[in-house]
């Protein structure tokens, strides 16, 4: 069931925000055993909430589409009360004295809180194979890494424990554990969503947004979550499309006209065959439903890559550059990054700072061209946990490179991405289409998602577990 | 940096790469162009 779903069977009177709530806590008692994809659990909390909820809609009080809608939080946002690790123990006995302004917001929808989400420490890497809690495993293959950083949050809205979970994303960590897991991952614009309560990985590349089952979904989420926020520095002042006008697709979404660029270069080369098939084939979707097709070149990708990481790096390192001293206690990946961070020169960071601008106008002009870009999300499915590289034509890559290489660069840019199931590899593993558009054109991008969905069934399929 | 010797030794590959990768666009920004310190983005009127 989706949130859309829900959302009017609750105010049918066909369900109530209790029986959500419990359907949702039975099934993660049931399977958070085997995939690991919560960290903390608040069943008194969340049954608090539900009922409070089922009071409010029954006198005809509703908050909006996720009122009574059982959520988890991956654990980077802060929550009042109720311990907040990102997923490390520099911060395993972090109570938080406020909530995040995601947090905030959600609450405020009348959206219901189950608890928070596993994750790769400190939101840095893609395996979420924490050394610290525990790895967390893909539902379509317990094997297998769900991706990350949020793969707690793709797992558990891949495996129907809850209807919506909220991801953050510095490299692409909202949409690799979507297409990895089956989901639908939403990263806004920068400064669309504000960052205020979350623990900060890297400031200016740091994006916060929903993962769900639906395109439509998705857009429910960002209407919620959407906003200035006067306590977040690089909060956009940018106004929220609202009633008829809002981010919600409407039933019936038309292609005609639509501009839909395919790059030539870069995304398409060095890319497990079903990924480029499966992608192949939505852009030829989109073209049947009336997008007018162009092929593009894209800027220097791996250039960009290079300067997002010089940044990330260089950020992350001084973010965490006041826990040195207990850096015996961070896992040795997340560590040997953070080492890397210190070695680098700040005139590279500088520099790196200064190229993001020509990157940044570089694709803007390329948007006058076309309204969204498609690619894949990843050029691979998931690979088994603790495996360091993949094979790829007959080249091994390794597993965090690869898995980023297609994503990290829109975060350079600050543009809004997200990730859609678009099929599945040999192995029935997930893959992901990529659709990217210019600042602030989310209603456009989850449109164009929204009519492919409205033609496919790859999310409504899921793995018995 | 206080560091233990083998750590250095792993950092060492990863960082000659990214060093390697971004060698070349250490002068792509025009010189007057300043580094973006607050980033920030409008929509495309």
């Amino acid at each position: 069931m989706t949130i859309l779903e829900a959302a009017a069977q609750l105010r049918s009177g066909t369900t109530t925000s209790r029986q959500l709530t419990e359907t949702c806590l039975a099934r993660i008692d049931l399977l958070n055993p085997r995939l690991n994809a919560f960290l903390t659990v608040t069943p008194d909390h969340a049954l608090a909430q539900a009922d409070q909820a089922d009071r409010e809609l029954a006198a005809g009080q509703s908050r909006g589409p996720l009122h009574g809608i059982p959520i988890a939080l991956k654990d980077v946002f802060e929550t009042k009360g109720i311990r907040t690790t990102a997923g490390s123990l520099l911060f395993k006995d972090h109570i938080p004295t406020a909530d995040s302004a995601v947090t905030e917001k959600l609450a405020a929808a009348g959206a219901v809180l189950l608890g928070k989400t596993n994750m790769h420490e400190l939101a840095y890497g893609v395996t979420s194979s924490n050394p610290h809690f525990g790895p967390v495993r893909n539902p379509w293959n317990t094997d297998c890494i769900p991706g990350g950083s949020s793969g707690g949050s793709g797992a558990a809205v891949a495996a129907h424990m809850c209807f919506m979970a909220m991801g953050s994303d510095t490299g692409g960590s909202i949409r690799i554990p979507a297409a990895f897991c089956n989901t639908v991952g939403l990263k806004p614009t920068y400064g669309r969503v504000s960052r205020r309560g979350v623990l900060p990985l890297d400031f200016s590349l740091d994006h916060m947004g929903p993962l769900t089952r639906s395109v439509r979904d998705a857009a429910l989420c960002l209407q919620a979550l959407a906003g200035l926020d006067p306590l977040d520095d690089t909060s956009s002042p940018e106004p929220v499309p609202e009633s008829d006008n809002d981010y919600l697709p409407p039933a019936h979404v038309s292609l005609a006209g639509v501009r839909i660029g395919v790059p030539e270069n870069y995304y398409f080369d060095q890319v497990d065959p079903a990924v480029q098939a499966s992608v192949r084939r939505m852009v030829q979707l989109a073209a049947g439903l009336g997008a007018k097709v162009e092929v593009i070149r894209v800027p220097d990708i791996p250039a960009l890559n290079a300067t997002a990481r010089i940044i990330l790096l260089s950020e992350a390192s001084a973010t965490m550059e006041r826990f040195q001293h207990r850096r015996l206690e961070i896992g040795p990946d997340v560590r040997s990054l953070l080492d890397q961070g210190r070695f680098l020169a700040a005139t590279d960071y500088v520099n790196a700072q200064r190229a993001r601008r020509v990157f940044r106008d570089q694709f803007l002009e390329l948007f006058r061209r076309v309204d969204v870009i498609f690619t894949p999300s990843t050029p691979i499915a998931a690979a088994p946990i603790g495996q360091a590289t993949v094979r790829i034509g007959d080249l091994d890559e390794d597993v965090r490179l690869a898995s980023t290489r297609f994503a990290r660069a829109i975060n350079l840019l600050g543009f809004p991405a997200l990730s859609m199931p678009c099929g599945f590899d040999a192995n029935r593993m997930p893959l992901g289409l990529q659709i990217i558009s210019a600042p602030f054109e989310e209603r456009r991008l989850l449109a164009v998602a929204a009519a492919l969905e409205d033609e496919t069934d790859f999310h409504q399929q899921s793995q018995p577990l | 940096m206080d560091l233990p010797a083998e750590d250095l030794e792993r950092l060492v590959p990863a960082l000659d790469s990214l060093e390697a990768a971004f060698a070349p666009l250490r002068e792509l920004a025009p010189h007057e162009s300043e580094p973006i310190t607050i980033y920030r983005l409008e929509r495309v009127k």
